[in-house]
């Protein structure tokens, strides 16, 4: 059976390591922000106009857009330093990232 | 949205959810033990990142049936599982960015081993978080059964 096409780039893992932190990194940031600004009534929820899930969502998806381009420009050797710390760096952002969102419905 | 509609897609999302995390267990296991990639470790990461992101496209599409249908009445009976459906819409925004991020960096950059431990530690940290979030979603669903 022929081999699967896989790439062998730093750089693009880079990108996606840029880009999915940041999608995952402003969402929950941007929720601290608006719990820290004052919650709505929990009670009006049907009276508010805008989703703020959707629009988090949408604006951290800008965030991870922005955060890949910035990925896209390292070079090569730089971003396979960078990879290198992921094994320790990615677990203990995903560990923070999961007690806030636990901690802050 | 019907009820019947809303009903039958949050199953339709559980179920996929379940899939998904369970395809995806194959590549981390496959890429821990084996020294290349087949096409099926390739192909089985894929299939999972596309199923995780399609249950959490199915997920927005039906939270404001949520929001409209079941949160006033759940906010009322048991306010702790609102709580708790809040952060497993947290949680399931980042097990898609992981998921989606570790299939995209395996098929991109798989054969350089900086970027296949990435690919590794991302669908691992997915599938141990999609876990704890499927959990919170069938509590959630346990308690709002009686909503719609």
């Amino acid at each position: 059976m022929k081999g699967p096409w896989i790439g062998q780039s730093p750089r693009a893992g880079a990108i996606v390591l840029f880009a999915a932190t940041a999608l995952a990194g402003s969402y929950i940031t941007l929720r601290l922000w608006q719990a820290l600004g004052g919650e709505a009534d929990p009670r009006d929820v049907l009276a508010q106009p805008r989703i703020p899930f959707s629009w988090r969502i949408y604006a951290a998806l800008v965030h991870a857009a922005t955060a890949g381009a910035i990925g896209a420009l390292l070079p090569e050797r730089l971003a396979e330093a960078l990879l290198r710390h992921a094994a320790w760096f990615l677990p203990l952002l995903v560990f923070v990232l999961v007690t806030l969102a636990v901690l802050v419905p | 949205m019907t009820a019947e509609i809303f009903a039958l897609c949050s199953r339709l999302h559980g179920l996929l959810a379940v899939l998904s995390l369970v395809l995806l267990i194959h590549p981390i296991v496959t890429l821990r033990l084996r020294r290349g990639i087949s096409v099926w470790t390739a192909r089985t990461a894929d299939l999972g990142a596309a199923g995780v992101l399609a249950t959490f496209l199915i997920g927005w599409w039906l939270y404001p049936g949520y929001r409209q249908g079941i949160k006033p009445r759940l906010l009322f009976d048991d306010p702790s599982a609102t709580a708790l459906f809040e952060s497993k819409e947290h949680l399931a925004l980042l097990v898609m960015a992981l998921a989606v991020g570790g299939a995209l960096s395996l098929r991109l950059g798989g054969h350089h081993p900086a970027v296949r431990r990435l690919s590794w530690i991302m669908l691992l940290c997915s599938v141990v978080v999609g876990a704890v979030t499927a959990g919170m979603g069938l509590w959630v669903a346990a308690a709002a059964h009686p909503a719609w």
